[in-house]
């Protein structure tokens, strides 16, 4: 739960009505204008698989898939995704290319207390949506957003680089 | 056949110079074979529970205030204002736990 909730004045919250999918199920809730997606989706949805690290953007901990893209749901307001699509972790298991990322970083060992996991599978997703031949050097540009504080980075370049392997292999293989 | 860009190579020192290109040519059995992590699986799905994953019946949360000034004596400390505030439960200060421990220095 976020700091600021503590130091709230004895006005009561503004809040809103959101409709929203969150993992492929219709949502309607009443959120306060001030929660953010991130607190919305781990405390009134239950996703607790995004994690919340510095809250403030920068170390991409709380990265979830809000209409296609990548964003930290740190910095979107709950009310911000009204009307979205919004994938957690949790719900993109049926996803090819988070499944083969998941299937590398498990091979590879692209994780040690699995923190920061969920995010940089969702950031690498991405980019291997667009991009199936990234270099090394694109694929830390582009985690460049997610901080890792455990494995020092090389193992988790490895794992998108063999699942952007696997990835090219499959779509081989379907021609 | 050359190992998958992940795999773990041998480490032989024969070979050191070429470590970064990840294409061994001979593969392990039992010794020297990487092992899967157990558990890893979970981590990768979003499924491992962490300290602020728990929520447990009649849990409260603790909300840390400190000084806003680098290097001072605190005179006093005004905890009216947070004692009044709706659903706080209890307000300490340095001398409500002085009856309890000693100040530790030099941490």
């Amino acid at each position: 739960m976020s700091f600021m909730t503590f130091i709230s004045d004895q006005q009561p919250e503004p809040e809103l009505n959101i409709k929203l999918q969150v993992n492929g199920q219709p949502v309607h809730a009443q959120v306060s204008v001030r929660q953010h997606l991130g607190d919305f989706l781990r405390e009134s949805q239950g996703f607790k698989g995004t994690h919340i690290g510095c809250e403030h953007g920068v170390c991409g901990a709380c990265t979830v898939r809000v209409d296609g893209r990548a964003v930290r749901s740190c910095l979107t307001l709950a009310v911000q995704a009204d009307a979205a699509q919004v994938f957690t972790i949790e719900g993109l298991s049926d996803d090819l290319v988070v499944r083969a990322l998941q299937d590398s970083f498990v091979s590879c060992h692209a994780m040690q207390c699995g923190f920061c996991t969920a995010g940089m599978l969702l950031t690498a997703a991405e980019l291997l949506q667009t991009q199936l031949e990234p270099s090394r050097e694109e694929v830390r540009e582009y985690l460049s957003g997610n901080y890792c504080r455990c494995t020092g980075y090389e193992s988790i370049v490895n794992a998108v680089m063999d699942a952007a392997q696997t990835l090219r292999k499959a779509r081989g293989e379907q021609r | 056949m050359p190992l998958k860009l992940c795999e773990r190579p041998a480490v032989n020192s024969a070979e050191l110079t070429s470590l970064h290109t990840h294409t061994y040519t001979h593969t392990h059995e039992g010794i020297g074979a990487a092992v899967p992590r157990v558990g890893a699986k979970r981590l990768v799905q979003g499924q491992a529970r962490y300290c602020d994953d728990i929520e447990l019946p009649r849990m409260v949360h603790v909300c840390f205030l400190r000084s806003p000034y680098a290097h001072a004596r605190i005179l006093s400390v005004d905890t009216k204002a947070a004692r009044a505030m709706p659903g706080v439960v209890s307000v300490l200060t340095g001398a409500d736990l002085r009856e309890h421990c000693e100040p530790f220095l030099g941490v």
